[in-house]
């Protein structure tokens, strides 16, 4: 079995900004790194998930290396590798074709797929962990996939399960509820006891706010990337910062995300100096909403054909610290920890706030024109309201949306050509709307 | 007798909340209504406000008003329960409360509170993990919270007192199910049938505890003196959440066969185990849901052994010849624990049948595809079968 068995008929995309093109050379280096401790037992592997956890580990990076299985699918849907990954997890694994694509793809590698003859990114991820962390912060969903692999382990991989509460509609982002920071910093403390444990590190409070201050850093940076691209013409579309967060979502609480996203700020901020972004006569600004096809990047060059540049996505703002007037506070590390992780992914907070407030509020502050929701089949809770969310900003905002369907690493499912059929017939209503106005 | 009391109790019901007869009695003593969809909810705690909770049944409708404002990759049952929102099934009733289950019932249900917005309406979230260092006292706020809001909207005292008595009346209710789930098995001629039991189920979260306790002490007080009718085919059991309506249990019981038991979220999982009634009400409420028979949602330590634990102890319990793995289709926590119960059901000899439900659960096509599956258990089983016909029962 080869990748030619399985050639993936979508684009990828062309990046434009310099950062970004140092990316897949940081993933090979990481993977190599990941590699080689394992081989000499330097540090411990371990597998973590969500939205920002990965700071805790970060604080153990004497001992300990996070694996982000996630980045490692989405590095499999980027060089179109993701097939066969997925059709070991349905047919030898017995799971349905309809639940999350990042499970089926990391679960389809680790029980065969790693065998085969594919170019893994980086070479390929550890399959065997020497502890795994499990959180909520992007889905509940993750806590049975993790548990899932628990049981795949038998047992003897030592497991820890993170539980962000469900932000309820009754909240704000700026009421949260104490008992909700309360059990969340509980969950924080108990974790970084179960890290000292696994990784034989003792714990230091003062790596904690080092890692908290690196993390605030991080954010800031990335913070301002994000408004710089307010401008007209925007400076770097969603096919470079979408590949963007990887640093944070891996690194997050380390000096090397922070030295990453100054570089990216730095050239970022330069472009908008000098008047350039990815199209020179940008006529249209989208926003693109959810986790993106992975496999089909390109669709973000090919809105350049009509002088439009995806200027601002929901998804990059799940990782760092972007919401609450709340900034990550070292004096205030465990805190500062639990807003992050309650503040991260919108979705996992009052479908209310985030259409009224955070999706609607993206759109005026980018002056958007029009949205492209990626409805998930396999995501239930990033995807199931959002036809409810077209209706609202339609409604109450007069901003359209166009809904594709899909999944973020199955390419199977995924008719190119239609997509770019309804991207065309999108773009010429946006035009119409336009010309109507002026 | 019993068929009469039957009766009563099929005609003091509808899963349809406009059509629900107890629903417009209730109001009529100028009470409150309110709505629920999962069993993570706490409805003792409205009941003790002096509200009466229903849950959502959802209906075999087609979808089309829901599909506007819910994407179509979401359970039956859920987008059904919004269908009938938006047509209007739900206009007698006050209020919405919600405890985060799946994450599709999760958006599902503040969708909809967005499009059919009722007087009260409230979330909560039940933590998933339940052994999680500070879960019990989160949830345990969490409840205290939503007391103080209801007290404060309905204006009403709800006193631990009335906590008591409404968790008192509950668990009533679950011994007395739990009584009638005795009854099922037993024997080739049940004094319940899967059917009965079925809509049993759908009576106890549609009506009012108090007079549903009474009818259901009736039919197990003359259920002794009932003439069932015998079957011969196999013992099953089903496993899953909530189905469309009560078909499957039918068609196993045209086939011959009989549904003996389940671990379903609208079956035994809504009663299998008691509130302490020893400890402050809102801490034994806090205990009781984070430990109670867990669903699929929930990522517990082992919390997929402790739901094979229980449908093993079943299929002992009621001599089941089989189980009937019944998935909603694009129901995610159950799609993920499929391959394990089918694993663990092959490898212990239980033959297993595995298939999804959606607006139905599939007519003719699952008639056959049963049909094979009973065929194959009677092949497989010649000798069980002469046990069974010899009156296999509970253990």
């Amino acid at each position: 079995m080869n990748e030619q068995a399985y050639q993936v008929k979508t684009s990828k995309s062309v990046k434009f900004l310099e950062a970004t093109k140092k990316i897949y050379p940081l993933v090979t280096d990481y993977y190599a790194e990941t590699a080689k401790v394992q081989a000499d037992h330097s540090k411990k592997v371990g597998y973590v998930t969500g939205a920002g956890v990965v700071d805790l580990l970060n604080v153990y990076s004497n001992s300990v290396l996070p694996v982000f299985p996630e980045n490692f699918n989405a590095g499999c849907a980027s060089k179109q590798i993701t097939p066969p990954l997925l059709q070991i997890a349905e047919s030898e694994g017995g799971f349905s074709p309809e639940i999350c694509g990042y499970f089926r793809n990391a679960h389809g590698y680790l029980i065969g797929g790693k065998d085969l003859e594919l170019s893994f990114p980086g070479g390929g991820m550890p399959t065997v962990p020497d502890f795994m962390i499990g959180d909520s912060c992007t889905c509940n969903f993750h806590l049975k996939w993790w548990r899932t692999w628990e049981r795949h382990y038998n047992y003897k991989i030592p497991t820890f399960i993170f539980e962000k509460p469900y932000i309820p509609p009754r909240m704000k982002m700026d009421q949260i509820e104490d008992h909700y920071l309360d059990y969340t910093i509980k969950q924080i403390k108990d974790a970084l006891q179960f890290l000292a444990r696994v990784s034989g590190q003792e714990f230091d409070e003062e790596r904690l706010k080092q890692t908290v201050q690196y993390s605030a850093e991080a954010s800031e940076l990335f913070n301002e990337v994000f408004e710089l691209r307010k401008s007209r013409p925007c400076p770097a579309g969603s096919e470079d910062i979408l590949s963007c967060i990887m640093p944070i979502v891996q690194w997050s609480g380390t000096k090397k995300a922070v030295d990453f996203y100054r570089e990216l700020r730095d050239e970022v901020k330069a472009l908008v100096e000098q008047g350039k972004g990815p199209v020179a006569k940008e006529e249209f600004r989208l926003l693109f909403d959810n986790i993106p096809p992975w496999f089909s990047l390109g669709i973000f060059n090919y809105v350049h054909n009509f002088n439009a540049v995806s200027v601002v996505e929901t998804y990059t703002r799940y990782f760092h610290m972007n919401r609450g007037d709340i900034p990550l506070d070292p004096d205030k590390p465990y805190e500062s920890l639990a807003r992050k992780y309650l503040y991260s992914c919108t979705f996992m907070s009052s479908v209310h706030e985030t259409v009224h407030d955070f999706v609607a509020g993206l759109c005026k502050d980018y002056q958007v024109d029009g949205i492209i929701s990626y409805v998930l089949y396999g995501c239930k809770i990033a995807s199931g309201f959002l036809p409810l969310q077209k209706h609202i900003l339609e409604r109450d905002y007069g901003i359209p949306t166009l809904i594709i369907e899909g999944d973020m690493v199955d390419p199977r499912d995924y008719a190119d050509a239609q997509v770019k059929n309804r991207i065309d017939a999108f773009m010429e209503m946006l035009a119409t709307r336009k010309h109507n106005r002026a | 007798m019993f068929e009469n009391i039957m009766e009563r109790l099929r005609s003091s019901y509808s899963v349809s909340i406009s059509e629900n007869p107890a629903i417009a009695n209730w109001k009529q003593q100028q009470k409150q209504v309110f709505g629920y969809m999962c069993h993570n909810f706490p409805e003792e705690i409205i009941a003790a406000a002096g509200v009466l909770p229903v849950k959502f049944l959802g209906k075999p409708v087609p979808v089309i008003e829901a599909n506007q404002y819910q994407s179509t990759f979401m359970c039956h049952y859920g987008r059904s329960v919004l269908e009938l929102g938006l047509n209007g099934d739900y206009d007698q009733i006050n209020g919405l409360v919600y405890a985060y289950g799946c994450e599709g019932g999760c958006n599902l249900f503040q969708i909809l509170m967005e499009t059919v917005p009722k007087n009260y309406q409230n979330f909560l979230h039940i933590p998933h993990n339940s052994n999680a260092k500070g879960a019990f006292e989160f949830y345990l706020a969490e409840l205290e919270s939503f007391c103080r809001s209801l007290r404060e909207k309905l204006s009403c005292s709800l006193h631990d007192d009335d906590l008591s008595k409404a968790i008192a009346l509950y668990n009533r209710q679950r011994e007395l199910l739990k009584k009638i789930y005795e009854l099922r098995g037993s024997g080739n001629n049940p004094l319940f049938t899967g059917l009965e039991v079925g809509e049993i189920l759908e009576f106890v979260v549609s009506t009012p505890k108090e007079e549903a306790n009474e009818l259901l002490r009736q039919l197990i007080a003359t259920a002794g003196q009932r003439s069932s009718k015998m079957f011969s085919g196999p013992r099953l059991l089903i496993q899953g959440t909530i189905l469309p309506d009560l078909e499957l249990y039918q068609i196993v019981e045209e086939l011959g066969g009989m549904v003996v038991g389940d671990d379903l979220c609208q079956g035994s999982r809504y009663f299998w185990d008691l509130v302490d009634e020893t400890v402050a009400p809102l801490v034994a409420l806090a205990k009781h849901r984070l430990e109670r028979l867990p669903c699929s949602c929930m990522s517990s330590e082992k919390v997929v052994e402790k739901r094979l634990e229980h449908l093993l102890n079943q299929v002992k319990h009621y001599h089941a010849d089989g189980v009937i793995l019944a998935v909603q289709k694009w129901c995610d926590a159950t799609q993920m624990d499929r391959p394990f119960f089918i694993e663990q059901l092959q490898d212990k000899g239980i033959p297993v049948l595995s298939v999804e439900v959606e607006r139905t659960v599939g007519g003719s096509q699952f008639y056959t595809r049963l049909e094979a599956f009973i065929e194959m258990i009677d092949v497989n089983s010649g000798s069980k079968k002469k046990n069974r016909l010899g009156g296999g029962g509970v253990e």
